[in-house]
């Protein structure tokens, strides 16, 4: 391996560095320009109540089929419907299905004059008195919440930061730290771009990306560490035993992002709006942590390594400078009080 | 270990877990035996799990402001008049139930009658009907096609008629208070530090609140933190017209109170009032009056109509000279922290947002069920239990007797957090619990395939089983251990931190990291010592997966 070795992952700092700067760049953008995209469980809506004044005392079958033929007539409509809920009150009981806010009032007017119609004219339902309304929500959003969850991040991300130096090197602990921070600034940009629907929940997807992002900190240094305490390692010069360090770290890192890709994956396809919420911003902090693990901070930990290095040997040039320029004047000293003798 | 021994430990380890996973999974079912007289159902640790709002449900509720009503409000209304014109004009005609009541009116229209108690009840009516006007697309220019309506609205309070078409708008006045009010009970709510809150704005003018099932008494929190009007200092009930202190042009309450917040002691509230010193000399003032005119006097807290809080003067002889009053209810008025917490929320929010001068009406307190919820958590079951199955099988491809020993670590881990889940108090499953689950069950994978990994290096050197398996986890132990104490601690300290979805994850991840170490660490090591026993000692290490390069001989 050369130094122009084009798979050398440790001498494209720069490289490593200008994806986040894009992605952070072209997530600000949007989110000066279209703000989050909110997703309708939390955040503005339109909905549709159908209420039934014997819903509470009927049976579990017949609260069932009221549902379902709302959900039919829904389906029927080809409206999205982003999810619904179901209650007992004092006068009966309803349902209340959600909508994107940007459904129109026509469309939910007529499909809420279809779902009576339905619930009126089924018989196995009985003779129940059914009403409905539409409704425009628009959400506040729990500013107290997002404070804190940032709070928090930066609380973690300075631990985190202490950890990693004391446990392995300073260079390790600055580049976790730096980590930490553009994994977080990236996984909220990637669900900017990728316009990802989020609720409150994005404020715990924002400290699990801190926490995957330490996890793959430990994980890439850990293994750099061994690596680089092993006697294979000591004679390298300090730029070559960190790009091969690094390299070996590579494996773990993805193996570790892999896992958890495939089963944030599925549990996104498979799990419905609720798991989405978190699942989706949780995909978006893998994936830019494996990017961090592999590719950036081992880059950042060599460059600080080597900047460091030759901070040392600089200091240690100027040392025996020194050193020898105290010599000399000794010895012109010692020379001319010779001389005088 | 020797081999009847793990045979006997393999088969109780495995009675364990079977019971122990049957205990979580088993639906419901009546014991068919009675224990003290009664008949008990057992209850499946599955069902006694606490869904958060995303996945179970949780309370709802509409504050209606002054001047608005819901509709079943208003059909109420009108019902109840049209029954008391049916029994006055009854009585009117001497009728006996026989005439349908809506022809006793066309006889009373046509007859031009003039009965006192009828005409006051078609005058009520009409006055009635005259104020309200449906919130729809027919009455109101900025709704379109909203014919299904669930509100009237007071024409005169808080309509204006626009210009431009004649249709009703909301009035600008009702606006502004209306969005101040939506602010404050955001801001109430929003410090409950509550696992999930989502308070929205419905109709552009009701605000729905909806909270966690967690919530203990979910009436009084919504009762209590929906209190509108000034806050007042008040000798009693009758003395409102002429508060003891109350904000005046110069100075708000703020002059007087730094902060008001709640505090438990001993299972008892305590509403904490810090006071300024102009607050100070206030309270001594007004509290030594009060003395000189009364022996046992009470200085109340009022917000609006409603006494939130009593102070008690009796062992005083003096004024209160004070900086601080710590308030808390004695014998049947002892104050729940709860009630505690949200009075002082609410006290707060009117030092630091100013009153809230909009009345806010409660509706019903809706108990709701997500309609998604049970069809989500069946798909995290099935991708959950897909996932760990392909897992186990690369494990026991790979390893053999250690992936058996990965099988029973997992099921451990499973069952451990499925238990605090279910038993922890505060512990809530929401998107984000799941999450963390899964990622305590990635992080004991990843731990026991570096482990055995570790394990195989080793042995592919030439040493023996023991020495492997030491070594193995000798050089794995830091590493895990490192990533194990370190998420810990960010947990733990971030649980403290945080609040709302935030604290919640922590807390499940808390444990998923506690266990998923435990497992790895510790359990594993210990399941695969006793399945080593199943086999013959030369033959442990192809139990285990693992290729002797040199000769087979060598183990032994």
């Amino acid at each position: 391996m050369t130094k122009t070795d084009p798979f050398r992952i440790t001498n494209k700092l720069p490289v490593w560095l200008a994806v986040p700067a894009v992605l952070i760049i072209a997530g600000l953008v949007l989110f000066f320009v279209l703000g989050f995209q909110p997703a309708a469980s939390i955040a503005d809506s339109r909905s549709l109540v159908v209420s039934h004044d014997q819903y509470v005392n009927a049976d579990e079958e017949l609260k069932d089929a009221f549902v379902d033929i709302c959900l039919a007539q829904i389906e029927e409509a080809d409206v999205e419907l982003i999810d619904y809920d179901v209650a007992d009150t004092a006068t009966g009981g309803y349902a209340e299905f959600r909508f994107a806010p940007e459904t129109e009032n026509g469309t939910l007017s007529s499909l809420l004059s279809g779902i009576l119609t339905a619930l009126e004219s089924d018989a196995e339902l009985g003779n129940g008195n059914y009403a409905g309304s539409q409704h425009d929500n628009v959400a506040q959003y729990a500013y107290d919440y997002i404070w804190r969850a940032a709070v928090s991040a930066g609380v973690a991300l300075a631990l985190a930061f202490v950890y990693v130096m004391i446990r392995y090197r300073v260079s390790m602990g600055i580049a976790a730290l730096a980590a930490g921070v553009l994994d977080v600034a990236m996984t909220l940009a990637l669900v900017l771009i990728l316009r990802i629907p989020v609720t409150t929940v994005l404020s715990a997807a924002a400290i699990f990306a801190v926490f995957f992002s330490v996890l793959v900190s430990c994980v890439a240094f850990g293994r750099m560490r061994s690596l680089l305490k092993s006697e294979e390692y000591a004679d390298k010069p300090a730029g070559e035993a960190m790009e091969d360090a690094a390299r070996a770290a590579v494996r773990p890192v993805l193996i570790l992002g892999i896992a958890a890709i495939v089963f944030f994956a599925l549990l996104s396809v498979f799990c419905g709006a609720a798991i989405r919420a978190f699942t989706l911003p949780a995909l978006c902090a893998v994936a830019a942590s494996t990017f961090s693990g592999t590719l950036l901070s081992p880059s950042l930990a060599a460059a600080l390594r080597v900047c460091w290095e030759k901070i040392v040997v600089k200091g240690a040039e100027k040392a025996r400078l020194a050193r020898q320029k105290e010599e000399a004047a000794r010895q012109e000293k010692r020379a001319a009080g010779a001389k005088k003798d | 270990m020797s081999k009847t021994k793990s045979v006997v430990m393999t088969v109780i380890l495995t009675i364990v877990i079977v019971l122990l996973c049957l205990m979580c999974v088993v639906p419901e079912f009546s014991i068919p035996f009675s224990i003290g007289g009664i008949w008990k159902t057992y209850t499946p640790v599955f069902s006694v799990i606490n869904y958060g709002s995303d996945l179970g449900g949780g309370y709802s509720a509409v504050y209606y402001p002054e001047g608005v009503i819901s509709a079943a409000d208003y059909d109420a209304q009108i019902e109840s008049y049209e029954e008391n014109l049916e029994e006055a004009l009854r009585a009117y005609y001497n009728d006996d139930q026989t005439t349908a009541a809506d022809a006793l009116l066309d006889r009373y229209e046509e007859e031009n009658a003039n009965d006192k108690a009828v005409e006051e009840i078609l005058y009520a009516k009409q006055e009635y009907t005259d104020t309200y006007v449906a919130y729809n697309s027919d009455n109101f220019s900025s709704l379109e096609n909203v014919t299904e309506t669930a509100l009237y609205l007071d024409a005169e309070e808080v309509c204006a008629l626009s210009e431009e078409d004649g249709k009703y708008v909301l009035s600008e006045d009702f606006k502004e208070e209306f969005s101040t009010a939506v602010s404050v009970m955001a801001r109430r709510f929003d410090k409950k530090n509550l696992s999930f809150l989502d308070v929205s704005v419905r109709d552009g003018c009701t605000i729905r609140v909806s909270v966690p099932s967690t919530v203990a008494d979910p009436d009084t929190l919504f009762e209590q933190l929906g209190y509108s009007g000034a806050f007042t200092l008040r000798a009693n009930e009758e003395s409102y017209k002429k508060p003891l202190l109350s904000a005046n042009a110069d100075y708000g309450m703020d002059h007087y109170f730094k902060k008001v917040s709640s505090l438990s002691s001993g299972g008892t509230g305590v509403v904490v009032f810090e006071l300024t010193s102009a607050g100070k000399d206030e309270i001594y003032r007004i509290t030594n009056k009060l003395k000189d005119d009364e022996t046992d006097a009470t200085l109340y807290f009022y917000v609006g109509e409603q006494q939130l809080i009593g102070l008690g003067l009796s062992g005083e002889d003096d004024g209160l000279d004070e900086r601080t009053l710590y308030i808390s209810g004695s014998g049947e008025n002892v104050i729940e922290p709860e009630e505690a917490e949200n009075m002082a929320i609410v006290l707060d929010s009117c030092l630091e947002e100013g009153d809230m001068n909009l009345s806010l009406s409660l509706g019903e307190t809706v108990d709701y069920t997500a309609g998604f919820g049970e069809e989500v958590m069946t798909a995290v079951y099935i991708v959950f239990g897909a996932v760990t199955a392909l897992m186990l099988i690369a494990f026991f491809v790979r390893y053999k007797g250690l992936g058996l020993a990965h099988l029973y670590a997992v099921l451990s881990y499973l069952i451990c957090m499925v238990m605090f889940i279910a038993f922890l108090s505060g512990m809530v499953l929401t998107a984000s619990g799941v999450a963390a689950v899964v990622s305590g069950a990635v992080m004991l994978t990843l731990g026991n395939f570096y482990i055995f990994e570790n394990i195989r290096r080793e042995f592919a050197t030439g040493k023996t089983l023991d020495s492997s398996i030491k070594a193995g986890y000798k050089r794995s132990l830091v590493a895990v251990l490192d990533v194990h104490i370190l998420l810990f601690l960010l947990s733990l300290i971030l649980f403290f931190i945080s609040v709302g979805e935030v604290a919640t994850f922590c807390y499940v991840f808390l444990f998923a990291v506690l266990t998923s170490g435990v497992a790895s660490v510790l359990l594993t090591r210990y399941y695969a010592y006793i399945f080593r026993g199943l086999v013959a000692r030369s033959r442990q290490y192809k139990f285990y997966g693992f290729k002797r390069e040199v000769s087979d001989d060598d183990e032994d």
